[in-house]
């Protein structure tokens, strides 16, 4: 044992040292490695630089941008925007814009648009590159599918500093960039007016039933008078006592007319035969007073009597007009605010025509997968570098 | 080719065991062996979340802008954790390192790797040192999305080693650099993002701190942390982008340092 030890101990040396050896010359292999290395990276480089070209210059087909832009203004004076650790300085304005901005980037918008197939039309037409159509193996198929390869076709921002929102929809021809843009903006004014018209109905649905219930009151008690007028014979309570009273006051004229008859004739012909005429006749005016008297204000079935629900109904007619009136004002007042506080797309640039294909970008395109390969190919190459100095 | 292939991985196998090596050696000079050893590189940031924890719950309640400030100093201090300390320990690396180049196994670049490694892994073991009590407790939310979360982080991390590298580089280079670069860490610690979330910002101050790959780097780490029930804003390919740049040039930079270090 204690002799064994040393000689298996140069041996694991010897193995060590021959396992060194088997390089037959560590420099030369790092250089030659280094130089493949180089070759292999340059090779990479190239290769992805030229299809890269391949694909912008050969492949992709030129897409045309169709661009508008708007701001969304309420008849409101803006309010305070002195407020720096603010979320938002534009306040409401800002919210709604980033409304429509994320209606613009919705499902909802996109079947919209593609009610009549317009989307799908243009990204399954003829002379479009495979990465951009849809359907296909890249894009998928289906809605969900058209949905996400849409939104790389769009391009909606809202700059919160300026107010504005930018939206810009590429195609393959000009006529259907505009087409597109020229829906998205109709489909935004839709937006805005719906939203509109729910705040509105939010705001007036209180009055108008207000509205609605004082006039179903005032009806109501129009309905009730003219039964009672009908019931009780009374057109009018006012001109129908008028005429009651003057007519009792004409008999009691007639009345006292020949009571002063009366008394001029006793005393100067105390034995005049028309004296008993004239007496008959007082009795009977007298009679009529009594009973035109009964019948204003005797009790039951007087006059006096049948006007009181008569007047209690006027009554009731006018505290009915006087809460119509006030409803009405309330609502007029109520839809004035809510015109006031209406929402509005102010358009900043209507959808253009492009007339010259603004994407693929491809200098630029390749430019930058230029410089990120060689970047990476770079960091790669340095890290090689630790590895083959290891030691020399 | 079979030849190459297992030269390749015989290097391979040998820079591991250097990198390994340099980061325990790392871990030593750093705690050494008294007292609790390798966990105040865990303890260190939690002891300092803690406090701030502490501090910050007691001035501003519990609520600060809807955000819950306890999970919100944990996620920020974190990631400024490994922001400043990526950068302060690479600036002198080269210089506190030299001793190690007396080892021919051992290359400048290795001493940043091996530093680089320890710095992130070991600011998100804290993270999680932090996060375990805490969670157990039921002080904080759970983590929402840990792949977003750890993508963020990741991201992060590679960031702050592109950067550190060109600062390590340029420092090499130029002493006076080495003077201002300080300041000018302190003066952008706004552009980090570890200290606010995006939405509390008003809209134009929003777009510019957007442009600052580190704020990118933040929402996504928190925005991983809270989820949906924080608005959070962020783009990964722009981080993404900047992440291979400054790695690119940092390489390019530390391999041109080093050939001047060895050279001396």
């Amino acid at each position: 044992m204690l002799r064994g030890s040393p000689s298996s101990d140069t041996a694991a040396k010897t193995g060590k040292l021959v396992q060194v050896e088997s390089y037959d010359d560590p420099v030369s292999i790092a250089l030659t490695s280094r130089q493949k290395r180089d070759r292999i990276l340059l090779t990479v480089f190239l290769v992805i630089v030229s299809v890269t070209a391949i694909y912008n210059f050969l492949i992709a087909a030129p897409r045309y941008a169709s661009e508008f832009s708007y701001v969304v203004r309420s008849a409101t004076p803006a309010r305070d925007r002195f407020s720096f650790m603010n979320f938002s300085a534009n306040g409401e304005s800002s919210d709604n814009s980033q409304a429509i901005i994320t209606y613009l980037s919705s499902r909802d918008l996109l079947s919209q648009i593609n009610s009549d197939g317009l989307v799908t039309r243009i990204f399954a037409a003829p002379g479009v590159d495979m990465f951009s159509a849809y359907p296909s193996i890249f894009a998928g198929n289906g809605a969900e599918h058209l949905f996400r390869h849409f939104q790389s076709y769009l391009d909606a921002e809202y700059d919160e500093k300026a107010n504005i929102s930018y939206v810009e929809v590429q195609a393959f021809k000009p006529d259907d960039a505009r087409e597109l843009a020229e829906r998205m903006r109709r489909a935004c004014e839709d937006k805005i007016n719906a939203l509109n018209d729910r705040a509105r109905s939010g705001m007036t649905v209180t009055a108008e039933k207000e509205v609605a219930a004082a006039r179903a009151d005032l009806v109501r008690v129009l309905v009730q008078l003219t039964q009672a007028r009908n019931s009780g014979h009374v057109i009018d309570p006012k001109l129908q006592s008028g005429a009651a009273v003057s007519l009792t006051s004409s008999i009691a004229a007639d009345l006292a007319e020949i009571d002063v008859q009366i008394a001029e004739t006793q005393r100067s012909t105390p034995g005049n035969p028309g004296l008993t005429q004239m007496q008959s006749r007082r009795a009977a005016i007298q009679r009529e007073l009594a009973r035109q008297s009964a019948a204003m204000t005797g009790g039951h079935g007087s006059l006096a009597d049948r006007i009181q629900a008569n007047e209690e109904l006027d009554v009731a007619r006018a505290v009915a007009e006087k809460r119509l009136l006030g409803a009405s004002l309330a609502l007029a007042n109520t839809r004035t605010t809510a015109d006031r506080n209406r929402l509005y797309l102010e358009w900043i640039s209507k959808p253009n025509r492009p007339d010259e294909p603004l994407y693929p970008r491809r200098g630029r395109n390749i430019l930058m997968v230029a410089l990120l390969t060689l970047a990476l190919l770079w960091i790669f190459r340095s890290l090689s570098e630790l590895l083959f100095d290891a030691d020399e | 080719m079979s030849a190459g292939t297992t030269f390749l991985q015989d290097r391979f196998e040998r820079k591991a065991r250097t990198i390994n090596a340099l980061l325990i050696r790392e871990l030593m000079a750093r705690f050494g062996h008294r007292n609790i050893g390798f966990l105040w590189q865990v303890l260190e940031p939690l002891l300092l979340t803690l406090g701030v924890m502490i501090s910050w719950s007691t001035v501003y309640g519990e609520r600060n802008h809807g955000v819950r400030v306890i999970p919100l100093v944990l996620t920020g201090y974190t990631f400024i954790t490994v922001w400043r300390h990526m950068n302060s320990r690479f600036l002198h690396a080269f210089r506190h390192g030299s001793g190690l180049l007396f080892h021919r196994q051992v290359r400048p670049a290795d001493i940043l790797v091996a530093r680089g490694l320890l710095e992130s892994v070991g600011t998100l073991i804290a993270f999680f040192v932090a996060y375990l009590p805490l969670r157990l407790l039921d002080v904080i939310e759970p983590v929402d999305d840990y792949l977003l979360l750890l993508s963020g982080w990741s991201l992060l991390c590679l960031f702050s080693f592109g950067v550190a590298m060109i600062l390590s580089a340029l420092a090499h280079f130029s002493d006076a650099f080495e003077r201002v670069i300080q300041p000018i860490m302190y003066l952008i610690l706004p552009l980090t993002g570890a200290f606010y979330m995006v939405y509390w910002l008003p809209p134009s101050a929003r777009q510019i701190v957007m442009w600052s790959p580190l704020v990118n780097a933040s929402e996504m780490f928190r925005a991983g942390y809270f989820g949906a029930e924080v608005p959070t804003t962020w783009n990964w390919p722009y981080l993404a982008i900047w992440t291979i740049a400054v790695n690119a040039v940092g390489w390019l930079l530390v391999l041109k340092a080093q050939r001047h270090i060895e050279l001396e």
